[in-house]
């Protein structure tokens, strides 16, 4: 029956004219007050209906995706009320009410396609809880802790204090990297020392200085081992474990400099020199010089 | 240096000096311990009382962790058995002031040097203050400022032998006792090789009659108290 009215366009074009002067002759301020009343029950019953979901869903959901599952049945709950007010105050039937929806739609779609994208992405994300408020992460070439996540976008505070608002549908459709998803992290290192220096002495040094690290992990246990031999260097490499919590405070700089400028004291102090890169070039017929240190 | 003081006081060792000073016109709390240095002006009522008290081993240098692993020589244990095992951990320190039945915080400070680790996996495991203790048939000489002696009653409910060496805790059930030394009782269940639960008595150990300051308490943080910690991440 209502999907016939619907298509039948010219019974509903004259229904509205009539409509329009059934409204002008009925129109009240008591439907208006009605109307008010209704949309101020709505959004009572909104809060009301929040508070219960954080009563119920806060040890289940993360902070920022429970403020945005509230948010959305929110304004679920007041369009849902709009939707049976309008009709009646306006006299119209559901078929007209259905056009009017689908119309608003499209023009909603089609002028705004960002904002509808948006704020399908922030869905998305709510389900796949990726990460929640107070994480850490990395979105592109930003990185910082999240603020807030709402239904069109999440705010990050990055380490140098600068607030970066991005839209959903831009997290939705790149690459996401979370530092908090896990309770430790792993950070890797890499230093070179001279040919003619011990690397056992070396990888010690280095592994003196890591373990005494209060936020060095003691399991999984600090690796250092030699990792390469380059041209003019032997490369060191040292991987060792941090909470997430404590990494996340800390910026990469900060992090190197807990760690590479003690390595570097350490090893001038042990006579042990990280070279620079350096190449031998030779004439072609001439004598080399002096014997080259076995490299 | 641990309980209750209500005027002046003052203490000095190697690495620590600490003062409560009254007389003056305005009363400070002073305290410098290694390189590190707080000092505080207390505006303070005649009555109330500096308590300074062994507290939780997980707040220094930085509150990331709430529980306590410590590591022991392997034990093996047939069905069926039980020890205890005199355990060292490692002592933090809190001052608090004291006010009617208000505790409040004024610091918290240690003479150990922390180290963390890590208990599980990186995906599902957590993060642990680690501490590697011998293991004593009596309880073994401290310094109470820096080591305590916990008892550690480790029961195998097992139908086999099982190899154990670690136990971790949850700190916030801990209940720390002080007096010329800073002690606690504790007790490991073995469910099987990989599965036990860890829990505190709230029973004073020999020498240690006095209950210490629950720091989780006097920060009024909403604990829910549970029947005790569920190591499944192995107990080796």
């Amino acid at each position: 029956m209502i999907l016939g009215d619907i298509f039948n366009f010219n019974s509903t074009i004259s229904e509205l004219s009539e409509n329009a002067e059934a409204v002008t002759e009925d129109f009240t301020w008591g439907d208006v007050l009605f109307v008010i009343l209704l949309f101020v029950a709505a959004y009572i019953l909104g809060l009301v209906v929040a508070h219960f979901m954080k009563l119920r869903l806060s040890h289940k959901m993360e902070k920022g995706q429970l403020e945005l599952a509230s948010a959305l049945v929110r304004a679920l709950i007041i369009f849902a009320a709009l939707a049976l007010a309008l009709p009646g105050l306006f006299h119209l039937s559901m078929a007209i009410v259905l056009l009017l929806v689908i119309g608003c739609i499209v023009v909603i779609a089609m002028s705004s396609s960002a904002v509808v994208g948006n704020a399908a992405a922030g869905v998305g994300l709510l389900y796949e809880r990726t990460f929640s408020a107070g994480d850490f992460i990395q979105v592109s070439d930003v990185t910082g802790t999240v603020v807030s996540v709402q239904l069109l976008s999440v705010t990050i505070r990055t380490p140098s204090g600068v607030l970066v608002r991005i839209p959903n549908s831009m997290l939705y459709n790149t690459m996401l990297s979370n530092f908090h998803a896990h309770v430790a992290r792993r950070y890797t290192y890499e230093v070179g020392i001279r040919y003619e220096d011990s690397s056992d002495r070396a990888i010690a040094i280095i592994r003196t200085i890591v373990e005494s690290h209060p936020f060095v992990l003691k399991n999984p246990a600090p690796e250092t081992f030699v990792s390469d031999i380059d041209p003019s260097s032997i490369r060191i490499k040292c991987r060792f474990w941090v909470p997430s919590i404590w990494a996340n405070t800390q910026d990469d700089l900060s992090l190197r400099t807990a760690f590479l400028p003690r390595i570097k004291d350490a090893f001038e102090a042990a006579g042990i020199e990280i070279p620079f890169p350096e190449t031998t070039v030779r004439l072609i017929g001439s004598e080399p010089e002096s014997a080259d240190k076995g490299r | 240096m641990f309980g209750c003081h209500t005027g002046n006081f003052s203490y000095a060792e190697n690495d620590l000096t600490l003062t409560i000073d009254r007389s003056g016109p305005v009363p400070r709390y002073e305290r410098q311990c290694g390189s590190d240095h707080i000092r505080k002006i207390l505006a303070l009522s005649p009555e109330a009382a500096i308590t300074i008290s062994p507290v939780e081993p997980v707040n220094l240098p930085m509150e990331i962790a709430h529980h306590l692993e410590i590591v022991f020589p392997r034990i093996i244990m047939q069905p069926g058995e039980s020890m205890t095992a005199n355990l060292k951990f490692p002592v933090e320190i809190g001052v608090f002031l004291q006010a009617g039945t208000d505790t409040s915080v004024i610091d918290i400070f240690s003479l150990n040097q922390s180290k963390y680790s890590l208990y599980g996996k990186p995906v599902t495991g957590l993060i642990t203050r680690y501490y590697e203790s011998d293991i004593y048939h009596e309880p073994p000489g401290t310094d109470p400022h820096r080591e305590g002696v916990m008892a550690l009653c480790i029961r195998n409910r097992y139908a086999g032998a099982v190899e154990v060496s670690r136990a971790v805790f949850d700190c916030h059930a801990m209940k720390l006792f002080y007096g010329s030394c800073v002690g606690m009782n504790a007790v490991m269940e073995i469910m099987s090789s990989a599965i036990a639960i860890t829990s505190f008595e709230d029973k004073a150990p020999a020498g240690s009659p006095i209950r210490g300051i629950d720091l989780y308490s006097s920060r009024k943080l909403p604990i829910i108290p549970e029947q005790g910690f569920f190591m499944e991440s192995g107990v080796v």
